[in-house]
């Protein structure tokens, strides 16, 4: 397949990624939101091939994989708190 | 290899710092960790400054290290100065200031791994490393803002902060597939130069603007800071407002800096950016003051937004039309900003610690009893404010030159430029000299009258940053020696 | 001689700096030491400057130059240019702010935190001699701020009164705006001065190269010239309190009196004229420049007057007098050339006399125990030296033949009555007038009739007399600096201005339609005085009364201004949710401004 299609698909897992954390409450939701960017990222840099995007692949799911860790402590911090997953509590720091 | 030697003992560092950590809890003894924390960072300081001469006298000393290369320039000499100066200060401070705090075997590592990270940010030669450096400094402050998770603020900023700026890094991220796309390599070396204008590229500079500008707090992606910057504690408010959003800015410059000459139009984009970053930023602190009770560290974070707007508009101007004085304000910002805001943060903590409070209202009075540590703060709001004869009046003067130096180019609005970037220095007034008064109005209240200053190893820290902050004020060329070769390089790269 | 020229400026330049750091230890030695140590810092820097003045004042016709690199790496150098004008300014600063350290010593004996004034006062000294030596408009402009600074810290130095803190606060961010447009105003003319003269950047700053060139930037960059001469003016507006910008000055008579008297009479308000007569050869030919500066000056100087007709508060009339005779200064400047010696002149006699007012009124507040006049009454018999000296400031202030102020303001009149500019002559003669009525109207509330105070007064000790009495006989001769003044332009090239003698000028005084003016307004403002019941209760004067005491609604404007941007920023507060879903709303609005921006103003 030709390296616009692998694109066009990383932009659209891109923008789905963006937009669950836009619009969905539950923290798991969002941290999966932020997963699926990540593998339109990779899917854009394998896109091209080549050496480099190998080793830049392998290390961003490395990278991703401890974001997630420390998220997910984060949400279970969350649960304990609030008893519950929601952006709702989210709230008390603004302006 | 020397090269690499202030990042090796950092890294061995948080190694170290945790195995002590945990004897330290094993044997019941107190500061194994934070010494050998201390002990790292002065040691990597003192490298690195050794070093720096060689740099700034003979050029960038190269290291190869499993396929890659890494390389101490004149920007990373800048950046590691003030990443290992601001560190040791916050180190110095935390031994006192976090001494009762739970999971020390953690927090010492974290901010030495952090630390580290901006060193990469420095030494990187090819995007890829740089991203990674990006990411190992990113992560532990994910971590260290959540430090006190029993605390409720704490786990919401942590929580805003690490989904914004993990969604921006991948921004980052994805912005540089696309330039691997076009250019088939991610190393410097090979890049600059070579790269054209194309739609491909427009907007990979957008993601990479957007990616590293949530980190660089860049208006309208902020809205993590202000949360973010006021629940960490205080040491690590001081690191993160301090020199990490600044690294961010820097990596975002580093990635930009490869499209220079492709006539993108990066410069422009970052003044406009500035401009709504600083009036932002300006806007959202003075609005605390109208808030019932204005949260000091929060006022103190904003502050940070409008103060990261400088940056970027004396570096934007800087590679928009090619002025070295934007370059060089731009840079000496974030040095003069890391010690000063440094400093105003570990005041903060000190008041908030001494009395109890957040609250600038309720700490009516504090200056009288606490005599160093007001007396710290005020300055340190003066410098922010841009007074003279304090630090930060002389780089925001460098920008504010820098801006109106594009008059030659783009007349009538260089003025206006420079007109808003003034008028944001105004209201600033807004909100910093409140907080002084309210620090030396009179109090009946107990809490205040009974806070005193303290113990000396807090105090010893604040007294090197309001140090470095008055000297650099009056003798500017101090930190101008470790700017101008970064400026250098910038214009041998042909961005100026 | 012992010490040349360049010594003296490192050691005046040097010793207050020195003194300030050395402040704070020395008080390790005690109260009086730490007094006195000052004083001698302050008497020792204005030895430094005196000492300069044998040189300038008969040596000379060239300026003094020297330079040292600041920050190199940068360019920045402090470029040092001496001549009659920078010198008189620096007597002012070192021999004024001598005799108030001298005067502090007892009256400020009981306050506490005096290392901090003390050095605040000797960083003033320091950076207001900085100011007027210095060469290079960007240098000059950290001293600009530095002594905003003094007088920001030094206003709120009771800062346990919330209105101290909140008359520096007024008092720093409102010159502070004036202090943007200056600041705009150096770096447009340095753009343009680059541009046309083809200099570096530095160079581009040095007000004596730029005047040098004042013809080719009048050709080749007249756009930045006229830009940056009207970002001066609004500069020399906000610091030297002229209207609009001048709510900040009755507000800062919070500051102990001996600062009112240094800072906000003598010298720091002063800086703005200064500049203005610096920078008088560099934009004289701009058209409009020196109208609005008239027409600032004149209406200045009117309005400031009429409010210190009817301010009940001594220090605030002693204010309103600054500000309508800095108007007079800022008015003589605009006459152009005619003008500059009259405005300089009026500065060193204005500051003299002016000093003597507010440390006269500062043993009257310390006996009297209040600053309302309406409660004092009768001190003329228990404070003799004081109503004696203050005898002489008032009647200076008020133009009586023979007083310092009396030269300089006729002089003033007499260059508007030459440049034929007749309508704004007449403002300024209106407010010689009202000048007289209200420097009566003082003197009387506070002097004679019936004590109407609590407490009994007594003289004030030696150390609060003796600089009264110093400043008393230099108001008497102050007349005879005006041939060494009238040479400074010479130094610059400029040969407008008439260099005579002191017996050319008193005949050239006498023989003036002008003085013909100064006599009747004195004595019409007498007049004003002694009638006032009559007109106050007239249906205008009562109108006009209550405008002026209002302050003429300034302070209500920029109350509104302030509210406004308040609720601004209160609504613009509601953008900020603290939501984590409308916060990745804006991740996704900075990803769209930033590709607009990219694609509007990329090239490609």
């Amino acid at each position: 397949m030709a390296v616009e299609v692998y694109l066009g698909f990383a932009i659209a897992m891109l923008f789905l990624g963006i937009y669950c954390v836009m619009t969905k409450k539950n923290v798991i939701k969002s941290a999966i939101g932020i997963s699926v960017m990540v593998k339109g990222g990779c899917l854009s840099f394998l896109a091209t091939g080549g050496g480099t995007a190998q080793v830049a692949v392998v290390m961003i799911i490395v990278v991703d994989a401890i974001l997630a860790a420390v998220l997910l402590s984060l949400a279970v911090n969350v649960y304990r708190q609030t008893g519950k997953l929601d952006f709702e509590s989210l709230k008390q720091l603004r302006g | 290899m020397y090269a690499i030697l202030p990042l090796l003992l950092l890294i061995c560092g948080a190694y170290l710092a945790y195995a002590f950590g945990r004897l330290e809890k094993a044997y019941g003894k107190k500061h194994l960790a934070a010494g050998t924390a201390l002990a790292s960072f002065a040691a990597a300081l003192v490298v690195q400054l050794w070093l720096a001469f060689d740099v700034w006298r003979v050029g960038t000393i190269l290291y190869t290290i499993g396929g890659t290369t890494l390389g101490m320039s004149a920007l990373s000499v800048f950046l590691s100065i003030v990443a290992l100066g601001l560190g040791s200060v916050v180190c110095l401070y935390s031994v006192s200031y976090m001494s009762e705090d739970k999971g020390l075997e953690y927090y010492y590592p974290l901010l030495l791994l952090m630390v580290a990270g901006i060193l990469g940010i420095g030494l990187a030669t090819d995007l890829l490393v740089l991203y990674l450096s990006f990411e190992l400094m990113a992560i532990p402050s994910y971590a260290l803002v959540a430090f006190r998770r029993s605390e409720w603020r704490s786990v919401e900023a942590g929580m805003k902060y690490i989904v914004m700026s993990g969604v921006g890094s991948v921004l980052a991220f994805f912005g540089l597939s696309l330039i691997y796309m076009q250019a088939g390599t991610l190393t410097f070396g090979a890049l600059v130069g070579t790269m054209h204008a194309s739609v491909l590229m427009q907007a990979a500079l957008v993601f990479i603007i957007a990616g590293f500008g949530v980190k660089a707090a860049m208006a309208p992606l902020h809205t993590w800071l202000p949360d973010a910057h006021s629940a960490a504690p205080s040491g690590i408010s001081a690191m993160l407002s301090g020199i990490v959003i600044a690294a961010g800015f820097l990596t975002l410059l580093r990635t930009a800096m490869v499209f220079s000459g492709a006539g993108l139009g990066v410069g422009e984009v970052l003044t406009v950016m500035a401009l709504l970053t600083m009036t932002v930023g300006n806007l959202m602190a003075y609005v605390q003051t109208a808030h019932q009770k204005p949260d000091l560290k929060r006022i103190l974070a904003y502050s940070s937004v409008a103060q990261m707007g400088y940056i970027m508009l004396g570096i934007g101007v800087g590679m928009a039309y090619g002025i070295r004085a934007g370059y060089e304000g731009g840079l000496f910002h974030i040095m003069t900003h890391a010690f000063m805001k440094g400093l105003a943060f570990l005041c903060a903590g000190v008041l908030i610690h001494q009395i109890g409070t957040r609250y600038v209202d309720e700490m009516r009075g504090a200056g009288l009893s606490m005599k160093f540590t007001g007396f710290a703060l005020a300055l340190a709001l003066l410098s922010l404010a841009g007074v003279p004869p304090l630090s930060g009046f002389m780089s925001e003067w460098l920008v504010f030159s820098g801006s109106i130096q594009a008059y030659s180019f783009i007349g009538a609005w260089a003025i206006l430029i420079a007109a808003i970037a003034l008028l944001n220095a105004v209201l600033s007034l807004g909100y910093y000299l409140p907080i002084i008064k309210t620090l030396y109005l009179g109090s009946k209240d107990k809490k205040v009258i009974k806070a005193r200053d303290p113990s000396t190893i807090m105090v010893v820290a604040m007294a090197i940053l309001l140090a470095l902050t008055i000297i650099l004020g009056i003798w500017p060329e101090l930190g101008l020696m470790a700017v101008k070769p970064v400026v250098d390089g910038m214009a041998a790269m042909g961005g100026i | 001689m012992l010490l040349d020229t360049e010594t003296l400026i490192w050691l005046a330049l040097a010793v207050p700096f020195l003194g300030t750091g050395l402040v704070p230890l020395v008080a390790k030695f005690g109260k009086a030491f730490r007094a006195y140590f000052a004083v001698a810092m302050g008497f020792l820097t204005a030895l430094m400057v005196v000492l300069m003045l044998p040189d300038v004042w008969f040596g000379r016709a060239e300026g003094f130059a020297y330079s040292f690199n600041w920050a190199p790496s940068i360019g920045l150098a402090f470029s040092v240019y001496i001549d009659p004008l920078s010198v008189m300014m620096a007597v002012v600063a070192g021999g004024i702010g001598s005799l108030v350290l001298l005067y502090s010593t007892k009256y400020m004996e009981a306050s506490a935190g005096l290392s901090r004034y003390y050095a605040l006062v000797l960083l003033f000294i320091g950076a207001m001699i900085g100011l007027v030596f210095v060469d290079n408009l960007l240098v000059l402009y950290f001293f600009w701020e530095v002594v905003g600074l003094c007088s920001y810290a030094l206003i709120g130095f009771y800062n346990t009164d919330p209105k101290a803190a909140k008359a520096g606060i007024k008092a720093l961010v409102t010159t502070r705006v004036g202090d943007i447009a200056f600041l705009i105003g150096i770096f447009v003319l340095s753009a343009g001065a680059m541009a046309a003269l083809g200099v570096g950047f530095w160079q581009s700053l040095s007000i004596r190269f730029l005047i040098g060139s004042v013809n080719t930037l009048m050709a080749m960059a007249y756009t930045p010239l006229a830009i940056a001469g009207f970002c001066f003016i609004l500069g020399a507006v906000g610091k030297s309190a002229q209207v609009p910008l001048h709510v900040w000055l009755p507000d800062a008579m919070e500051a102990p009196t001996t600062i009112s008297a240094l800072i906000h009479a003598a010298t720091m308000v002063n800086a703005g004229v200064y500049l203005m007569a610096r920078t008088l050869p560099l934009f004289a030919h701009v058209t409009g420049w020196t109208d609005a500066l008239m027409w600032i000056g004149g209406i200045t100087a009117f309005l400031a007057a009429t409010m210190a007709l009817v301010e009940p508060d001594l220090k605030r009339v002693l204010a309103y007098s600054t500000v309508s005779q800095l108007g007079f200064m800022m008015f003589a400047i605009g006459l152009g050339f005619a003008g500059f010696a009259g405005a300089t002149f009026h500065l060193f006699s204005h500051a003299i006399f002016k000093a003597l007012l507010f440390l006269g009124a500062g043993a009257v507040i310390h006996a009297a125990g209040t600053r309302n006049m309406y409660q004092m009454g009768g001190l003329s018999k228990e404070m003799k030296v004081t109503f004696a000296t203050m005898l002489i400031g008032t009647l200076s202030l008020a133009g009586l033949i023979g007083l310092g102020g009396f030269w300089s303001k006729d002089m003033i009149l007499a260059a508007a009555w030459e440049t034929g500019n007749y309508f704004p002559l007449f403002v300024v003669v209106v407010t010689a007038t009202l000048t007289a009525a209200y420097a009566f109207r003082m003197l009387y509330l506070v002097f004679f009739g019936e004590s109407r105070r609590e407490k009994a007064a007594h003289e004030a000790p030696w150390q609060m007399s003796a600089p009264l009495l110093v400043l008393m006989v230099g108001t008497l001769i102050s007349v005879l600096v005006v041939g060494f003044l009238l040479r400074a332009y010479a130094s610059f090239g400029f040969h407008e201005v008439q260099a005579t003698n002191l017996g050319e000028f008193i005949v050239e005084t006498f023989s003036s339609m002008a003085v013909v003016l100064s006599i009747v307004a004195f004595f019409v403002g007498v007049l004003l005085w002694l009638l006032r019941k009559r007109w106050a209760g007239s249906w205008l004067g009562a109108k006009f009364v209550l405008a002026a005491q209002a302050g003429y609604w300034f302070n209500e404007f920029y109350e509104g201004l302030v509210l406004g941007l308040r609720e601004i920023s209160v609504r613009f507060r509601r953008t900020h949710t603290g939501d984590l879903n409308y916060n990745m709303v804006g991740v996704a609005i900075g990803i769209l401004v930033i590709a607009i921006a990219l694609f509007v103003l990329g090239g490609a």
